[in-house]
Order: C-alpha cells, then structure tokens, then sequence
C-alpha cells in the first residue's frame, strides 16, 4: 500500500498503529504466557516422572472480603504444611498397531 | 510500560500473569516451598516478612528467596532473548518489586545471582540495566544461569 501524507491518510495510519500496538502488546504478553506455560508443563506433565511439592510452615494471609449481601467475611491466616506428590505414567494403547 | 517496536520482554501495566505473581507473593507471609522432579531438589523458595521501621518506612518488607537447585530444568530454548533483554525485563520487573516492598534473590544452586527490588543496591550493574532496583551479586553465577536457560 502506498503511504500518501493527506490527513484522511495520516487518521488510517494512526488507527493501524494503533492496532499494531495492540498486536504487539497482544504477542508480548503471549510471550510471557508462553514462556510459563512451557516450564508448567514441564512439571506438570513430564512423562514417566514424579513431582513433590512440599510446604513448610508457609503462612498465606487471606484479605478480607465482602459477601454478596455485604457481610463482612473477615480474614483469614492459612498454614500449609506437607506434600502433593504426583506421578504421570506413560502406556501404551492396546488399540494402536 | 511498554516500549513498542522492541522484541524482548516487557512488564505491562495489565501483565495478569506478573499481577497475579505479585498477589500471590503479597499475601504469602512466611515459609518455604520446594519442588523435587525425579526425586531430585529442583527449586526452593523461602519467603520472609518483616514489619521493622525503617527509614520512617512501616510498610512490610516482603524477601522472597529462590533457588534454582536444577536450573537446566526450567530452560526454554525457544526463548532468544537475550542476558541484555532479560536484564532489561528483569529492570521493569525490579520497578514494580520496589513499588509493592519486595525483594526477590535469585540463587543458582545456593550462590546468590541476583537481587531485585526494594532491598536491591546496585553497583556496577547500574550501568548496565539503569536501574536501581536490580543488582547483580555474582555475574560469574548470572551467565550461568543464562546457559542453564538456553540449554536445549
């Protein structure tokens, strides 16, 4: 496309930089989420492999919160001791040839 | 904060992933967390919070600790940012840490790499992220785990 310098012409280029910002606002964003999701997947999903997570006196204050009515719900201090084990296992499928 | 036309990371004002890590980190006060893949330590992470005054300053001083036992097991090689680019997200990132109170040490098999945020003094490495809130404890550590990152 030829860029021509009216000012109809310069309004459309605003708008399509404008929506290149947001594609690459969109694909950095895309990034970072991609970039966690490989490393989840890696513990969350790896194959013929056994996870721990283990807590250790590990203290989470809980804000305080609203009902729906407006009633005060307090807060709350949660301590998390212990483990989450998980262990993925590969099969094969009988079905398969 | 988003410098446009730029290919490495940036910290976005509406980043929900970075938001939900410093809700998360906000509310946790104390303990430790640790991960074993394959029987094998592979990150550790101790939170601490203190409530000292200092500098007439009484909010809550938040030090979260991680320690990438096995840090080969959370490369990316599909990732090509570079040490400098991260350095510059990690700057962005170091921003907000300093603005909620937190200070994040990155370790690579217990030698302390890099310190981000609220209790971070920079030095040299001033000069290389222009930023205050970021300091390179160990380069030598640092560039390994850059290698670590890469490796495929």
């Amino acid at each position: 496309m030829l860029n021509n310098n009216t000012g109809k012409h310069a309004n459309m280029g605003e708008k399509q930089g404008g929506k290149t910002r947001q594609g690459e606002e969109q694909k950095v964003e895309s990034k970072w989420a991609q970039i966690v999701s490989q490393v989840m997947e890696k513990v969350v999903s790896g194959t013929n492999m056994s996870t721990t997570i283990e807590f250790d006196n590990l203290e989470v204050d809980v804000p305080k919160a609203k009902g729906p009515d407006g009633r005060d719900l307090g807060g709350a201090t949660w301590k998390l001791n212990g483990k989450v084990v998980w262990i993925t296992e590969a099969h094969k499928d009988q079905g398969s040839i | 904060m988003i410098l446009f036309g730029r290919k490495h990371l940036h910290v976005s004002e509406s980043d929900q992933i970075i938001d939900s890590l410093f809700k998360i980190m906000s509310s946790v006060s104390s303990g430790s967390i640790k991960l074993e893949v394959a029987n094998q330590p592979a990150m550790k992470i101790e939170i601490n919070t203190n409530d000292d005054q200092v500098d007439g300053d009484d909010n809550n001083r938040t030090v979260v600790r991680l320690d990438l036992l096995e840090p080969t097991f959370f490369s990316v090689p599909d990732d090509q940012t570079g040490l400098f680019d991260k350095l510059r997200t990690a700057a962005e990132f170091a921003q907000k840490l300093t603005d909620n109170g937190i200070t994040f040490s990155l370790s690579r098999k217990g030698k302390e790499a890099i310190t981000l945020g609220k209790e971070a003094r920079p030095s040299l490495s001033r000069i290389i992220t222009k930023s205050n809130d970021i300091q390179v404890n160990s380069i030598k550590e640092s560039a390994k785990l850059k290698d670590d990152f890469d490796d495929a």
